[in-house]
């Protein structure tokens, strides 16, 4: 189960106040909480009303998380354990938390992000704290690329339900029915006058309403109800309404009756007059106070739109049904969402970014860093051992960048001889030196407008480190010989495979130019701390070379896989790679077992392994040979060259096993008779 | 040729009035079209259409009840679509379209291409002029009486209490008073204007148009019934309900001295 939620709707005694500076705080804890979560990524959301904590991703051991080893109510406790040490909750309290997995949890934290509470309402301020955590995760390196994939969707769904849909507009009510009503006579309420009669909690909660769809002006009716100051507490922007010689002033457009009032609003000729005040303009009389509806049939008073609870509570109901529609219509939304989740999560495509494969949690985070850092242009250093795939890196990042269309020049600083390498990498103006008989670009050149990567950048001499970071701080290049300054737009991505800061406080590296190139590090794990990552990268591997040697099919025994998953890699994946390659080209079995793979990567128990595994020499010849003839095509010249054999040589041997065939088929013929 | 063309113009204004009825019905606009943008599609046709007309009869296709009528939709479009466009509500096109569909395909069926106008009027260039402006006010009118006819249809099933339809997918009543006024506004610019020009012709050719007809009457009675509305709301303060009656009123009163009057009854003010 790659995602799981634990969740509570807080109760009123835990407050989490300043929880999120303690948080923050306490990151370095973070690796501690991974291990005994047994899990790679972690959000914590908190907001005012509730707490969630989400655990994601496959952890290192290739283990499912909540495995038997730790059951349900173990978790809770470091649960409650770990909210205790963020000081969410005081060391009696045992809120009870729910857990959801798998899909549901999922679907969870695409609510959350919309701020849909699991009570029913829908507060955009409640989707902040998903933001929140987030961003705090980041930080902290809390999050990884599940949760990060997750967030983007949520981020990209919630942008979708706030501009297409009715998802944040209030729930249903008296208030939202009357707000519609007068909307549809009076279009937009801001030059509405409105005045309130009574002072009732749902005068007050309409009065709110009112107050937050801006409309027009509000006015209270003095002296009616014993609640008149709660009414003035709640909205602020209400006045009394004034009467200037027997009229009201100004005309009102909305009145609301929420209690009786003596004024005779069922009279015709006190509405007539009314209506005059206001020129015959339409008016909506909206009466929540006489209920049942008024005794007498309302007569019909020109442009005058009269409603009672009744009809209100119609205009209600269909807003409900609306309502429903569109929670219908997210829901959907989400479980779309929540599908191509895990769509995403199951697909191995996610392991794969550029040429580099990895599902790792250390590469995913690299895969990370380099979607976030392609686009800027800024300085990367990548360290790793030898063989980790620096270049691929770096090729990553040149593609994923704006300059992929641009050339990607690649300088390997140490295998260019030194008094080369200047002029190499600056380029030189004709008699510079003796041989330089004309004008010759250098690689900076070569690459502007693109990228430069410099491998092995320890190698590089200092006085060309001088030089490389007047580069770096100016953008500027003289060719060797020449006087003239070049402006030049070159993204520059470093790699060494030796510590770079060791060699700094060895004094053998500018400290200056270290820091300049060092504006991020990504870091390539060597192969054997990533052993999740070898199953996937060989099975890559196999279908590569098997593609390409026109073996098809080829597999991976559990036993060869275990060996390479113990195995040191000195080598990295480059020497994976190898292994490999040569595996596939041994391999005359569709199913690649021990014997194919070299003496180093087999420990000693290999050796004295079972002997079925083993072939005799004369087998692994003749497969070998017959295996070699179908990778030449049949082309007996050329199969006997890369065997290294002579073409008589060749022939007898295959005359040799041809016999053998049938004498070993006579001979189950005779079985068989 | 051209009769093929000018059905086309009438398939593409009934398909625009088909997604508009759909839109209107279900409320979903996220389509790849947009029911605008298939009137727009519809109106460039029609003015290939006219264009061709124009060539044929030598002229603007102006002169002639039937090819005015044809001009008048397109016309209509034009000031509809641009209307929509700045409105930003397309809830109109549902009754507007097929209003300029039935134009169009009057229109159609009664065409004469072989009538001939008397030469004296052929040499003034003030004699289209005169019906391009009456066109022009006779849209105007037309917007103003389907605002106010979804006035009156809003207004209704608010004063009901049974919200359908109309309830939900219309804009607000203040809506469509202000655009019935303005439209009434505008129509009666146009009216007077194309009138003044009507009058300048006649005189110029006195002896054989300034005869009592009962076109003439019938514009007045338009003109009197739009002057009426502007005034009532200017001094007596009507709106709403009243104002959109007026409307309705003047609208058919036109559409009587446009058709009716043009067609069958008028002697003089005939395009003979």
């Amino acid at each position: 189960m790659p995602l799981r939620v634990y969740h509570t709707l807080l109760p009123a005694d835990i407050s989490p106040g300043q929880s999120h500076h303690t948080l923050a705080a306490k990151a370095e804890d973070w690796t501690v909480w991974r291990k005994e979560f047994n899990c790679e990524e972690l959000l914590l959301v908190v907001s005012s009303e509730r707490l969630e904590l989400y655990l994601a991703g496959e952890n290192s051991t290739g283990r499912a998380p909540h495995s038997a080893s730790q059951s349900p109510a173990q978790e809770q406790e470091i649960l409650l354990r770990f909210l205790r040490h963020q000081n969410l909750i005081a060391a009696g309290q045992r809120p009870a938390l729910q857990l959801t997995l798998g899909k549901e949890a999922a679907t969870r934290f695409f609510r959350s992000a919309l701020g849909w509470l699991p009570d029913g309402r829908c507060d955009y301020r409640q989707a902040g704290a998903l933001r929140q955590a987030h961003q705090q995760a980041q930080q902290t390196g809390m999050s990884g690329p599940i949760m990060n994939h997750l967030y983007t969707r949520a981020l990209w769904l919630s942008e979708k339900v706030r501009l297409d849909s009715a998802f944040y507009q209030p729930s249903p009510s008296v208030a939202t029915a009357i707000i519609e009503i007068a909307g549809k006579i009076f279009g937009e309420l801001q030059n509405c006058t409105t005045l309130l009669v009574g002072a009732n909690a749902e005068a007050q909660a309409t009065a709110r309403a009112l107050d937050e769809t801006q409309a027009g002006r509000l006015f209270y009716l003095p002296r009616i109800s014993p609640e008149e100051e709660q009414l003035t507490q709640a909205v602020p922007a209400l006045a009394p309404m004034h009467t200037a010689n027997g009229v009201w002033e100004p005309a009102a457009d909305l009145i609301v009756l929420f209690e009786t009032s003596p004024l005779p609003w069922h009279e015709p000729r006190f509405l007539q007059k009314l209506m005059q005040q206001r020129h015959n303009a339409p008016m909506l009389l909206v009466d929540l106070a006489s209920s049942p509806a008024p005794p007498q049939p309302w007569e019909k008073i020109y442009n005058l739109y009269r409603f009672a609870r009744a009809d209100l509570n119609r205009v209600t109901a269909q807003q409900a049904q609306a309502r429903a529609e569109v929670l219908q219509e997210i829901e959907d939304w989400i479980a779309g969402e929540v599908a191509s989740f895990y769509r995403w999560l199951q697909s191995t495509e996610r392991f794969h970014f550029g040429a580099m494969v990895g599902r790792s949690h250390a590469l995913q985070h690299v895969f990370e860093w380099i979607a976030r850092l392609a686009r800027t242009d800024i300085t990367v250093l990548i360290q790793g051992e030898s063989g980790t795939g620096k270049e691929l890196v770096a090729k990553a990042v040149h593609e994923a960048s704006g300059r992929a269309q641009r050339p990607f020049v690649v300088v390997n600083c140490g295998a260019i001889p030194e008094s080369l390498l200047e002029s190499e990498l600056f380029g030189h103006v004709r008699g510079a030196f003796t041989g330089a008989i004309q004008n010759k670009k250098g690689l900076f050149e070569e690459a502007n407008s693109g990228t430069i990567f410099l491998d092995e950048i320890g190698e590089l001499p200092a006085a060309l480190q001088v030089k490389l970071l007047r580069f770096l701080q100016e953008n500027e290049i003289k060719r060797v010989g020449s006087n003239q300054t070049l402006k030049l737009e070159v993204r520059v991505i470093a790699a060494s495979n030796r510590d770079l800061h060791g060699m700094v406080t060895a004094g053998k590296f500018r400290s200056d130019l270290y820091y300049r190139l060092n504006v991020v590090q990504i870091d390539l794990p060597p192969l054997r701390e990533r052993v999740e990552d070898i199953a996937l990268l060989a099975q890559h591997f196999l279908r590569k070379f098997a593609a390409k040697m026109r073996k098809p099919g080829r597999t991976l025994a559990p036993a060869a896989l275990q060996k390479l998953q113990t195995y040191d890699w000195p080598g990295n994946v480059r020497e994976l790679e190898n292994v490999i390659e040569r595996a596939v080209a041994l391999s005359l079995e569709p199913e690649i077992g021990l014997a194919e793979l070299p003496e180093n990567v087999l420990p000693e128990i290999a050796r004295a392994g079972s002997e079925a595994a083993r072939a005799s020499l004369k087998e692994m010849e003749k497969g070998y040979i017959l295996d070699t003839l179908k990778y030449c095509g049949g082309n007996y010249d050329e199969a006997a060259r890369v065997l290294g054999i002579g073409r008589t040589t060749l022939w007898r041997k295959l005359k040799e096993y041809q016999q053998n065939e049938s004498e070993a088929g006579r001979e189950e013929e005779k079985h068989e008779a | 040729m051209i009769h093929l063309e000018q059905w086309l113009v009438a398939a593409a204004y009934a398909l625009a009035c088909a997604h508009y009825l759909s839109v209107f019905r279900t409320a979903k606009t996220h389509g790849p079209l947009r029911s605008g943008q298939l009137g727009a599609l519809a109106a460039a046709l029609h003015l290939g259409y006219l264009c061709h007309l124009g060539f044929v009869m030598g002229r603007l296709p102006v002169t002639g009840v039937f090819a005015a009528l044809t001009t008048c939709a397109w016309l209509f479009a034009v000031v509809y679509l641009i209307l929509e466009w700045r409105l930003r509500e397309a809830s109109l096109g549902l009754f507007i379209l097929p209003f300029i569909l039935i134009l169009h395909v009057l229109s159609n069926l009664f065409l004469d291409l072989d009538r001939q106008l008397p030469p004296v009027l052929l040499a003034e260039v003030v004699f289209e002029i005169h019906v391009i402006i009456l066109l022009l006010a006779y849209s105007a009118f037309a917007i103003s009486f389907i605002a106010s006819l979804f006035y009156l249809l809003l207004a209704r099933e608010i004063h009901q209490k049974s919200p359908g339809l109309f309830y939900r997918r219309l804009p607000s009543l203040a809506f469509f008073d202000t655009l019935s006024n303005r439209g009434v506004n505008i129509g009666l610019v146009f009216l007077t204007l194309g009138v003044a020009f009507g009058v300048y012709e006649g005189f110029k050719l006195a002896e054989q148009f300034l005869q009592w007809d009962l076109k003439y009457l019938a514009v007045t009675l338009t003109w009197v019934i739009y002057a009426l509305h502007l005034l009532g709301r200017l001094a007596l303060g009507w709106q709403g309900r009243r104002a959109a009656v007026i409307s309705v009123l003047g609208f058919g009163t036109l559409l009587f001295s446009f058709i009716v009057v043009s067609a069958s009854l008028s002697q003089v003010h005939h395009f003979r």
